[in-house]
């Protein structure tokens, strides 16, 4: 048996949440709390772009909560200066749901990692997002196990020689948004530590979508995985390694041709019913016809799915970039206060003789 | 309806009934309806149902025997009672699996339909016992047996409504019901009402159960099979209104008034699992009172999002049994360590692992207590009864957000479907909670506020701050990183996690001080004969303890009873209390889990009587393990067979009284 849900409707992630009526400043979001991570961590500078991002947000700092497991990112929440809990390994995206459906004039923040998200945790963020909690979850993706010291992760590439593997690791990776696209995702990005731009307007997007926003960061450990990244980093590599995607636009990339434009791009595979990149020259007249254009909005996330495929799961040497999909579905906890709505408004009354009248139901006797 | 004339009327001050068949025959609507009748009847009453795990175990076969056991009495009773004075058996099996806890003279009352040859051997039978009543060897030739084909004068029954010949014969637990009210003059109304609503969309269904049930009660009153009628006096209690209620009912509305009194919304994070679900399903419903109810995905997400509402403001809730509470350990560690309000009902099945899970235990209560790395103390509270589980709800609410500390509230199996007739409580009665939220703290002269404290302390109660989001001023981070004292920043000082240690561990035992006086029922120490031997309990073995303890004293001995509702930490004048006595009987369900707490903490010889059957104690077997105490402590000889008070009150006289009626 089903019923129809009632759904308040389609919102902005942050509407319910008060705004802050002055202007705010990076340094007010900035704890007391000294940042202990390693020197060139990519930690820091996701804590720099977040602290520089929430001020434009323009919300009311104590209506904001992060929230992270365990890691050497989950200790996000001590350096900022909003409501926040470091808490146990694996179960951030529980703890944010709880938040989240008991109060609805809140922001909140996911922060956590590879090993604590996709490992010990997988089952509550594969939980969070086809529930589609009103929440942001940061996945800072640095393919290793830091706090640790150095194990490999679920998204480190096969055969990786580390502490735990010394002849090779044998998991088969993650590829975490191709993960979160098949777990009902409603927005799925990805964005690198080292591009601010980038990084700010993925968050931004992140923050106004109502719904379970998944966020992986590309995140470099310099002491146990340092050049994770470098192909979508070195200034020679990273055009042909980076597959931008922005909504609306042709998908092409790669050394530019004389007007700017990339000379590769993505086009339908017949053969494996996927994409496939391809030198656009060798298309000719059909560049137009057959280069795909990014469509985030699409409410089937077949085509999504398929372009997260195109990441490279060894050394990336090439990884799509953006927001893959971006789509409105009810949110878990807007519902759920919706139902608790409704049956307020059907029993209207105070609470105290509603109590009375509830304990005292039933076939009841009186002695005298 | 009547009582006919011509049909002699006994009377009887308890009796005790268990309705058997097949998991798919309704015996626990059967037994429930009946519980009803007694209850608005006015009886004193307690139930026991007893069902397998599997849903639909193997039809007809012994494992797939499903019953209800009630025992109703005119006047106070503490016990489903040890042994049934009228067995209903819906077929071979239920006939054979409970056989052996009839004493000799009790009533049996048979459906003959089911005894096929088929039936038969499943049951395991070679022959057909009811083939040789009367006979030299017959098996059953201790008891008073009524062979009826009730499936067949049910089927008779309803044939005018058309049903198919199984669904006619579906009603015959309604037949049986209808016999049985007739049998002991209870009120039809409840149940016909009941019959009314529940088939109200399904008319020939509804009118089919109705006149199986009056079928049955007529077959009663007009033939021959059953020449007495029984009558079972009203039982004194307390002035007041009173209704019929389970643990687990009680225990749900324990927790929404809990929300009630301290004025926040409830968030229940559950995961479902026998025997706490229907915590969760009645908690569903009361989205009215403003609780939600999360179903996660697992019971450590049920428990982790309950933390995350805890921290957000709500009374926070998480139910489960033994099994989840170890997988919600590392998180109950976090709210420890965190300091935040939080209710873990743990309603204790049979264990280890998925153990026994529709059977009663009280084997986790060191689990709760120890279950966690490092030192991680939280109270313990634990109902003794159904009804009790509304007032340990609430009292485990208001220890929770007083202070902020997570609290384990142990119910068990017994108590979560057993039920007894509850005493409404008067709401202006029911205690407040004041969830006293942090402020910010009043602005300097310089137009600054000092900093918020997240882990100062209030100096009598040393809870710290309880400070939602949503509060400028009080923005705070806390975590499962150790603490530094008022700050709450990391700390790795070693000397101030030795500190915290010490709080967290002080803050718990000052709980003590917020708790009443024990009871200690000792009727000797007021002609200063003073009993020798006291028996401790906690949880539901209250009952057979209680009614142990009358029969010990009813023999004329002396023995006193304390029971414990708070298990942690233990009530100020404990170990005082059991210094008086020689001897500490500590009856438990477990292998002595309150003894080794009691030993440890007392250095109290505590002697404990220990079954794990997956059912309650028997009250004959906690009787004569006190009797052995007595007579070990007062050098005596004890024989708990003497009746040293005649004309007092019975919960100890045995059944023969109804035996002797009903042969
Ligand atoms: S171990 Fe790696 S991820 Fe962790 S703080 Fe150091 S650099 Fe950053």
């Amino acid at each position: 048996m089903t019923t129809d849900l009632n759904f308040p409707g389609l919102r902005s992630g942050v509407e319910l949440v008060p705004n802050s009526e002055q202007a705010q400043t990076g340094k007010e979001y900035t704890s007391d709390q000294e940042v202990r991570w390693c020197p060139g961590c990519g930690d820091y500078a996701v804590l720099k772009a977040v602290q520089g991002f929430l001020p434009d947000l323009g919300l009311r700092r104590e209506n904001i909560v992060f929230i992270s497991g365990i890691g050497c990112s989950s200790r996000f929440p001590y350096y900022l200066d909003t409501y926040g809990m470091h808490s146990i390994h694996g179960r951030a995206p529980s703890i944010a749901t709880g938040i989240a459906t008991a109060r609805e004039d809140l922001s909140v923040w996911v922060v956590t990692g590879d090993g604590d998200a996709l490992s010990i945790g997988g089952n509550h963020l594969i939980h969070a997002l086809r529930r589609n909690v009103n929440m942001t979850i940061l996945l800072f993706n640095n393919r290793i196990y830091g706090l640790t010291k150095g194990q490999y992760s679920p998204t480190s590439e096969a055969g990786k020689i580390t502490k735990s593997t010394p002849m090779g690791s044998l998991d088969h990776p993650f590829n975490p948004v191709s993960l979160a696209l098949g777990a009902e995702g409603s927005f799925v990005a990805r964005t690198i530590d080292s591009d601010r731009k980038h990084l700010t307007a993925v968050l931004s997007a992140a923050a106004a979508h109502r719904g379970t926003s998944f966020v992986e960061i590309y995140q470099n450990c310099p002491i146990f995985n340092d050049g994770a990244f470098d192909a979508l980093k070195n200034p020679d590599t990273k055009a042909d390694a980076i597959i931008p995607l922005v909504h609306g636009e042709p998908i092409r990339f790669g050394a530019p041709d004389s007007n700017g434009l990339g000379t590769k791009g993505l086009i339908r595979d017949s053969e494996t019913g996927g994409v496939k990149v391809v030198d656009l020259a060798d298309l000719g007249d059909a560049v137009e016809d057959r280069l795909l254009v990014h469509n985030a909005y699409n409410p089937d996330p077949t085509m999504a799915f398929a372009i997260s495929r195109l990441t490279d799961s060894g050394y990336l040497n090439q990884s799509p970039i953006g927001i893959f999909r971006q789509v409105e579905r009810p949110t878990y906890d807007d519902q759920a206060r919706a139902q608790v709505g409704e049956a307020r408004a059907a029993h209207p009354g105070d609470r105290t003789e509603r109590l009375a009248a509830l304990i005292g139901g039933g076939d009841t006797w009186t002695v005298v | 309806m009547s009582v006919q004339q011509g049909k002699q009327v006994k009377q009887l001050d308890r009796v005790i009934i268990r309705f058997a068949g097949d998991s798919g025959d309704g015996m626990q609507l059967t037994g429930d309806r009946f519980t009803q009748e007694s209850a608005v009847f006015g009886n004193d009453l307690v139930t026991l149902p007893n069902f397998p795990a599997e849903i639909r175990a193997p039809q007809g076969t012994l494992p797939g025997v499903s019953s209800f056991q009630v025992h109703f009495a005119d006047h106070d009773i503490l016990t489903a009672g040890d042994a049934p004075d009228v067995l209903v058996a819906m077929n071979p099996a239920a006939l054979k699996a409970n056989l052996g806890d009839l004493p000799k003279g009790a009533a049996i009352i048979v459906d003959t339909h089911d005894f096929t040859a088929r039936n038969l051997a499943k049951a395991g039978y070679a022959t057909n016992p009811l083939d040789v009543l009367g006979d030299v060897n017959d098996p059953l030739g201790a008891f008073a047996v009524h062979a009826v084909d009730l499936t067949g004068m049910t089927i008779e029954a309803v044939k005018e409504f058309g049903l198919s010949r199984k669904d006619a014969a579906r009603a015959k637990n309604m037949f049986a019901l209808g016999l049985l009210s007739w049998m002991y003059g209870r009120p039809t109304e409840p149940t016909v009402t009941f019959l009314e609503k529940r088939f109200a969309k399904v008319a020939d269904i509804r009118d089919a159960n109705i006149a199986a049930f009056k079928a049955g009660w007529n077959f009663g009153e007009t033939t021959e099979t059953f020449v007495v009628q029984y009558e079972i006096k009203p039982a004194p209690m307390a002035p007041g209104t009173y209704r019929n209620i389970t643990g687990n009912l009680a225990l749900a509305y324990g927790l929404v008034a809990g929300g009630v009194q301290s004025g926040l919304p409830v968030f229940l994070g559950s995961y479902p699992i026998t025997p706490a679900s229907d915590i969760l399903h009645e908690l569903s419903k009361h989205k009215a009172f403003g609780v939600t109810t999360f179903q996660a995905e697992d019971e450590i997400a049920g428990v982790g999002a309950a933390i995350g509402a805890s921290f957000a403001g709500s009374l926070a809730v998480t139910t489960t049994s033994g099994p989840g509470i170890a997988l919600k350990s590392e998180a109950i560690g976090l709210a420890v360590m965190t300091e935040l309000p939080l209710v873990v009902v743990d309603v204790q099945r049979g264990g280890p692992s998925t153990g026994l899970p529709t059977k009663t235990e009280q084997a986790d209560l060191l689990q709760a207590m120890f279950g966690r790395n490092g030192e991680a103390p939280l109270p313990i509270v634990a109902p003794r009864s159904p009804g009790d589980c509304f007032d340990a709800a609430l009292e485990a609410c208001r220890i929770a957000v007083t202070y902020r500390t997570p609290v384990m509230l142990l119910s068990d199996g017994y108590l979560a479907n057993g039920s007894e007739p509850w005493r409404i409580p008067e709401l202006a009665d029911l205690p407040t909670i004041d969830p006293n939220f942090a402020a910010p703290g009043p602005q300097d002269p310089d137009g600054t506020t000092s900093a918020f404290q997240p882990y100062a302390r209030d100096p009598h109660t040393l809870a710290r701050p309880w400070a939602p989001p949503g509060v400028a001023g009080l923005e705070h981070r806390i975590g499962g990183l150790e603490k530094a004292d008022i700050t709450g920043n990391i700390s790795y000082d070693p000397a101030n996690h030795d500190l915290m240690v010490r709080t967290r561990q002080a803050k718990v035992d000052r709980i003590a001080e917020s708790l009443p006086p024990l009871e200690v029922d000792d009727p000797s120490a007021e002609d200063g004969q003073g009993a020798k031997v006291v028996a401790l309990g906690w949880g539901s073995t209250y009952g057979p303890i209680g009614a142990g303890v009358r029969r010990v004293r009813k023999a004329g001995y002396r023995v006193a009873q304390v029971h414990l509702r708070h298990l942690n930490p233990f009530p100020k004048d404990l170990g005082e209390i059991l210094a008086r006595y020689d001897k500490v009987l500590v009856p438990e369900m477990n292998l002595g889990q309150l003894s080794m707490l009691i030993r440890a903490k007392y250095l109290v010889d505590a002697v404990g009587y220990n079954q794990v059957r997956g059912l309650p104690l028997k009250a004959a077997e906690v009787a004569e393990a006190i009797g052995e105490l007595i007579s070990q402590a007062e050098g005596i000889q004890v024989d708990l067979s003497a009746d040293a008070t005649p004309a007092a009150s019975p919960d100890a006289s045995t059944a023969v009284s109804t035996q002797e009626a009903l042969s």
